[in-house]
C-alpha cells in the first residue's frame, strides 16, 4: 500500500442542528484527510466545532440531533451512510476516541480491567477471557501504569487525572486501532501530567504507527505533537498546513490573531515590563506579611507547611503549581478560611476580594447582574443601603465600567452573558465593594485563548488605573509570566521558590522549577 | 467491616429509642386498660387490684425495664383481651402480612423494571407519553380505592376470584397466594407507576453521561450499552427509593387487609389500639420498627457493595 495514500478522508463534512426550530450548521464544508501513521492537529476555540468534526468521524454524533452531509471514506465504507453496524465494526477496533475528561468518560461502577478489554470482548469474543486480560494487563503496562496489576483491579476514582487518561488510551489502543482520535485529552490535567501524556501519544505514533487526530485549543500542544495542523472557526477550516509554517507564516488572519494570544515567554529584561516590587517597592510597607505558616483542614489534614512570603501594594504576585500543590488553600490562609496551626498572617489595612475560576457556577443564574453586584453590599437587603437605590445601582454600573462592560448588562441574567463576559461581571463583583487585594483562582483556565488575553489585559489594566493589588493564582505558567512581577512556586503545600518572574523563569534555582518550565514548553 | 459495625450500633440505638417511644406514649395516652376490661360498672376495688394484678400500678420506668427484659427472653407479655401470649397471638397473623408484603414488592420489581427500561428506550413515543399520562392518574389513586375498584371489577363483574372468601395457607397454598394476588397488585400499582418514572427518569439520565459515549466509541450496540454499563449506574437511586417503598408498602397493608379482610396483623394493629390491648400494640410497632430498621441497613450494605465510591473517602 501506498504510505502517502491517506486512509481516511473527509469530504464536504456539514453539520446541522435540528434542536431548536431553525435548523443550525455547526460545521461546513468540513475536509480532512490523514495518512498512515500521521499526527494531525485540529485547534480552534469553544464553538469552533472541531470536537464535533472529530465525534462526526468516530460516528459518535447522536443521530436524531444532528444531520451530516457529505462522506466519511474508510476501508472503502462510507461512514455517514454505512449500515450501523459496519460502523460499529470499525469503532473501537480501527478508530478509537480518548475524551477530555478521562473521570466521567469511565464508567464509575466498573472495574478498570473490563472496560480497559471491552473492544476486545466486542470485537473479539473469539479470545478467551485469561488472554483478554494478559493483553488488558499488556496494554495498562505500555502506557507506562506499572503497577497494573492493581489498576485492573481498581475503580476509576481509586486512580489520579493522569492515571485514568492512560487508562483511556491503554482502553482506545487495546484493539490496535489503525487511527486514534484524542478529544482534548490534556486539557483537564496538570502541566506535567499534559507533558507526559503527549509523549505518551508519541510514543504510541512512533511504536504502533497509530495515526492521531489531535484536538486541542492548546496551540503550544499542537505544535509539539503534530506534523500537520487544521485551524477552524466558526464551523469552517480557515488554514491548513504544515505545523511550523502555520505557526511562522500564518496566512489567516484569525490564524494570526490565536497565535498573537499566546502570552509569550520570552526574555523581557528590566524594560519589558513594569518592575514593582524588588526595586522600587523594597521600602514600603507590605499589605500582607505571611511567616511560618501552617495551616489545614483540622486534625491531622495539614496542606501548609512553613509558608512565608510578602505581598506589596500594587503589585501582581503569581501563585504557581500543579493541582494538589496548596494554591487554593494558600488564598483561603490569606482570607481567614482555614485553620492555621502556628505562624502569622500580618494584615495591614487589607481589603481582601474574591475571582473564582468557573464564571458559570459561581454567578446565581436566577438573578439579575445589578442583583448579584449589589448582593455583596447590601447583603440582600437593599433597602437598608444607605443612599438606597439609586446609590446602588450607580456603584454596579460603576464596577462594569470597571470592566468594560456597558450599564446595559444590569438588567441581564448570566446564561445571557459569554464566558468572558461572565468572568467580567465575576470581578466586577470582586471589585464593587473597592478591595485593595483582588484575589482570582485561575480566572483564565476556563476560557478560551484569545478571551484569556482579554482577561489578562484587563487585570494588568484595573492593577493600573486602580493600584490594586492582584494575588493571581494559575497552573499556566505562561500566564504568570505575561502578567506577574513576582511569582511563588508551590508542590506539596509548601513554596519551593519565590522571586522576581524574569529571574525564576531564565535562573531557576530549584529543579522541580525546571521540570515545570519544561514541562509547558517554556524552556528546554 | 467498621463501616458494617457503625451501622448496625446506629440500627441497635434508634431501635432504643423507639422502644422508649412506643413505651412511654402508651403510657401516656388516655385510656385504662383495666376499665376498658372490666367496663364501666366496675367497682374501684375490681379496678385496683385487676390493676395490680396487670403490673400496671408500678411505676413508669419499672414497667418500661420490665417489659424490655420479657423482650430479651422471647416473652411479649399477653394480650390484655385475649389473656393468651402475644407471640402466639402473632404467629398466626404475621406469616400473612409478610406474604402479601413480599408479593406486593415482587409484584412492583417484575412489572416496574422492564417498564421504566421500556420507557426509556421509547422516549417520547406514544407508548411512553400514553403510559406517563396513565402513571399521573394510577399514582394519585389511595390503594385502598385501587381495592376496591379491584374487588369490584375482578370479584363482581368478572368473578376471577371471590372478595371476602380468603383462604388461609394452611388449608392451601395456592387458594392462599391467589387470593392475596389482587390485595398485593392494589398496594402495588400506584408505587409501579412512581417506580416506572424514576427510572426511566434515571435511564435517560445516564445515557447523557460521557461514559456512555465511551461505550459506543468501543462499537457496543444500543443494548449492550444500557444492559453492561447504564442500568447499573441508574438503578442506584432507584434500589434506595424501593427500599422505602418496602417499609411504606407494611404500613399500607394495614388498609388493605381491610378492605380484602385478610386476618394479618395490620387488621389485628386497628382492633387492639381500639381495645387498648398494649402488649399486642407494642408488639406490633416493634416489630414493625425492626423490620424497617432491617431493610435500612440491608440497603446501605447493598449499595455500598454495587458503588465502590461510596465510604472509599473516609
Amino acid at each position: 500500500m501506498n504510505a502517502e495514500a491517506p486512509i481516511l478522508t473527509v469530504e464536504d463534512l456539514q453539520i446541522d442542528f435540528h434542536d431548536h426550530q431553525i435548523p443550525e450548521t455547526a460545521v461546513y464544508d468540513f475536509d480532512l484527510s490523514i495518512r498512515a501513521g500521521e499526527i494531525v492537529g485540529i485547534v480552534g476555540e469553544s464553538g469552533a466545532g472541531k470536537s464535533l468534526s472529530a465525534l462526526a468521524i468516530a460516528g459518535l454524533l447522536k443521530r436524531h440531533s444532528a444531520v451530516k452531509q457529505g462522506r466519511i471514506h474508510f476501508e472503502g465504507q462510507d461512514l455517514l451512510h454505512c449500515e450501523r453496524e459496519t460502523l460499529r465494526g470499525f469503532q473501537g477496533d480501527e478508530i478509537s476516541v480518548i475524551f477530555q475528561e478521562p473521570m466521567s468518560s469511565l464508567d464509575p461502577l466498573m472495574r478498570i480491567g473490563p472496560q480497559v478489554e471491552e473492544s476486545l470482548t466486542v470485537h473479539h469474543p473469539e479470545i478467551g477471557s485469561a488472554e483478554r486480560k494478559e493483553r488488558a494487563m499488556e496494554a495498562l503496562a505500555s502506557v507506562g501504569l506499572s503497577d497494573s496489576k492493581r489498576i485492573y483491579e481498581s475503580y476509576p476514582h481509586e486512580l489520579s487525572g493522569g492515571m485514568r487518561q492512560r487508562v483511556m488510551i491503554a482502553a482506545a489502543m487495546i484493539a490496535k486501532p489503525q487511527i486514534l482520535i484524542a478529544d482534548e485529552p490534556t486539557t483537564a490535567l496538570d502541566v506535567t501530567v499534559q507533558a507526559q501524556i503527549v509523549a505518551l501519544l508519541k510514543k504510541i505514533n512512533a511504536e504502533q504507527g497509530t495515526a492521531i487526530l489531535f484536538i486541542s485549543h492548546d496551540l503550544s500542544l499542537v505544535r509539539q505533537l503534530c506534523r500537520r495542523v487544521v485551524v477552524m472557526k466558526d464551523g469552517r477550516i480557515v488554514e491548513e498546513g504544515d505545523t511550523e509554517t502555520v505557526f511562522l507564516r500564518p496566512s489567516h488572519d484569525y490564524t494570526k490573531e490565536l497565535i498573537a494570544a499566546i502570552p509569550r515567554v520570552e526574555k523581557k529584561g528590566t524594560a519589558g515590563r513594569p518592575s514593582l516590587p524588588e526595586t522600587q517597592e523594597r521600602g514600603r510597607r507590605p499589605i500582607l506579611r505571611v511567616s511560618g505558616l501552617d495551616a489545614g483542614y483540622g486534625r491531622g489534614r495539614q496542606i501548609l507547611h512553613d509558608i512565608s512570603f510578602e505581598l506589596y501594594p500594587g503589585e501582581i504576585l503569581g501563585l504557581a503549581g500543579e493541582s494538589g500543590s496548596g494554591k487554593s488553600t494558600l488564598a483561603k490562609a490569606v482570607l481567614g478560611l482555614v485553620g492555621v496551626t502556628s505562624g502569622i498572617v500580618e494584615k495591614h489595612d487589607l481589603m481582601p476580594a474574591m475571582v473564582f475560576q468557573d464564571p458559570y457556577g459561581s454567578l446565581n443564574p436566577a438573578r439579575t447582574i445589578e442583583w448579584i453586584l449589589t448582593e455583596a453590599l447590601t447583603k440582600g437587603r437593599a433597602g437598608r443601603f444607605p443612599g438606597g437605590r439609586q446609590t446602588l445601582r450607580q456603584r454596579a454600573a460603576e464596577a462594569l465600567a470597571q470592566v468594560e462592560l456597558p450599564e446595559s448588562f444590569l438588567e441581564r441574567r448570566p446564561s445571557e452573558l459569554s464566558g468572558g463576559q461572565r468572568q467580567r461581571v465575576a470581578i466586577a463583583e470582586a471589585l464593587i465593594g473597592r478591595p485593595n487585594l483582588l484575589i482570582a483562582d485561575e480566572p483564565v483556565s476556563a476560557l478560551d485563548v484569545t478571551v484569556q488575553a482579554q482577561i489578562i489585559a484587563l487585570l494588568e489594566k484595573l492593577r493600573r488605573e486602580t493600584g490594586v493589588t492582584i494575588l493571581l493564582i494559575a497552573h499556566d505558567l505562561r500566564v504568570i509570566y505575561r502578567v506577574c512581577d513576582r511569582v511563588l512556586i508551590m508542590r506539596d503545600g509548601r513554596i519551593v521558590e519565590q522571586g522576581d518572574v524574569e529571574r525564576i523563569y531564565f535562573d531557576p534555582q530549584e529543579s522541580y522549577t525546571g521540570e515545570l518550565l519544561a514541562a509547558a514548553g517554556i524552556t528546554g | 467491616m467498621r463501616y458494617v459495625m457503625k451501622k448496625l450500633f446506629s440500627a441497635i440505638a434508634t431501635l432504643f429509642l423507639v422502644s422508649v417511644a412506643v413505651f412511654f406514649s402508651f403510657a401516656l395516652i388516655p385510656g385504662d386498660p383495666a376499665l376498658k376490661k372490666l367496663g364501666t360498672q366496675a367497682t374501684p376495688e375490681a379496678l385496683m387490684r385487676l390493676r395490680e394484678t396487670m403490673g400496671l400500678n408500678a411505676p413508669l420506668p419499672v414497667r418500661y425495664l420490665k417489659w424490655v427484659a420479657g423482650v430479651f427472653r422471647g416473652d411479649l407479655g399477653t394480650s390484655y383481651s385475649y389473656e393468651i401470649p402475644v407471640g402466639e397471638l402473632l404467629a398466626d397473623k404475621l406469616p400473612v402480612t409478610v406474604a402479601l408484603v413480599l408479593f406486593s414488592f415482587l409484584l412492583l420489581i417484575a412489572i416496574a423494571i422492564p417498564l421504566g427500561i421500556r420507557h426509556a428506550k421509547h422516549e417520547g413515543g406514544i407508548f411512553d407519553r400514553s403510559f406517563l399520562v396513565l402513571g399521573q392518574i394510577v399514582m394519585a389513586i389511595p390503594p385502598f380505592f385501587m381495592g376496591i375498584l379491584l374487588t369490584w371489577f375482578f370479584g363482581i363483574v368478572l368473578r376471577v376470584f371471590t372478595p371476602g372468601g380468603y383462604v388461609s395457607w394452611r388449608t392451601s397454598l395456592t387458594g392462599f397466594l391467589g387470593y392475596l394476588f389482587f390485595p398485593a397488585l392494589a398496594i402495588a400499582i400506584p408505587r409501579v407507576a412512581m417506580t416506572t418514572k424514576l427510572l426511566r427518569a434515571e435511564v435517560l439520565k445516564e445515557v447523557r453521561r460521557d461514559y456512555v459515549r465511551t461505550a459506543f466509541s468501543r462499537g457496543n450496540s444500543s443494548m449492550a450499552v444500557l444492559y453492561r454499563h447504564v442500568l447499573k449506574n441508574a438503578f442506584l437511586p432507584v434500589l434506595t427509593f424501593l427500599a422505602m417503598n418496602l417499609t411504606d408498602m407494611v404500613a399500607g397493608s394495614v388498609v388493605i387487609e381491610q378492605v380484602f379482610g385478610i386476618p394479618g396483623f395490620g387488621r389485628f394493629l386497628l382492633i387492639s389500639i381500639l381495645g387498648r390491648d398494649y402488649p399486642v400494640v407494642e408488639a406490633i410497632i416493634m416489630g414493625l420498627a425492626a423490620f424497617i430498621i432491617v431493610i435500612n441497613l440491608l440497603t446501605d450494605l447493598l449499595y455500598r457493595m454495587i458503588d465502590p465510591r461510596i465510604g472509599a473517602s473516609s
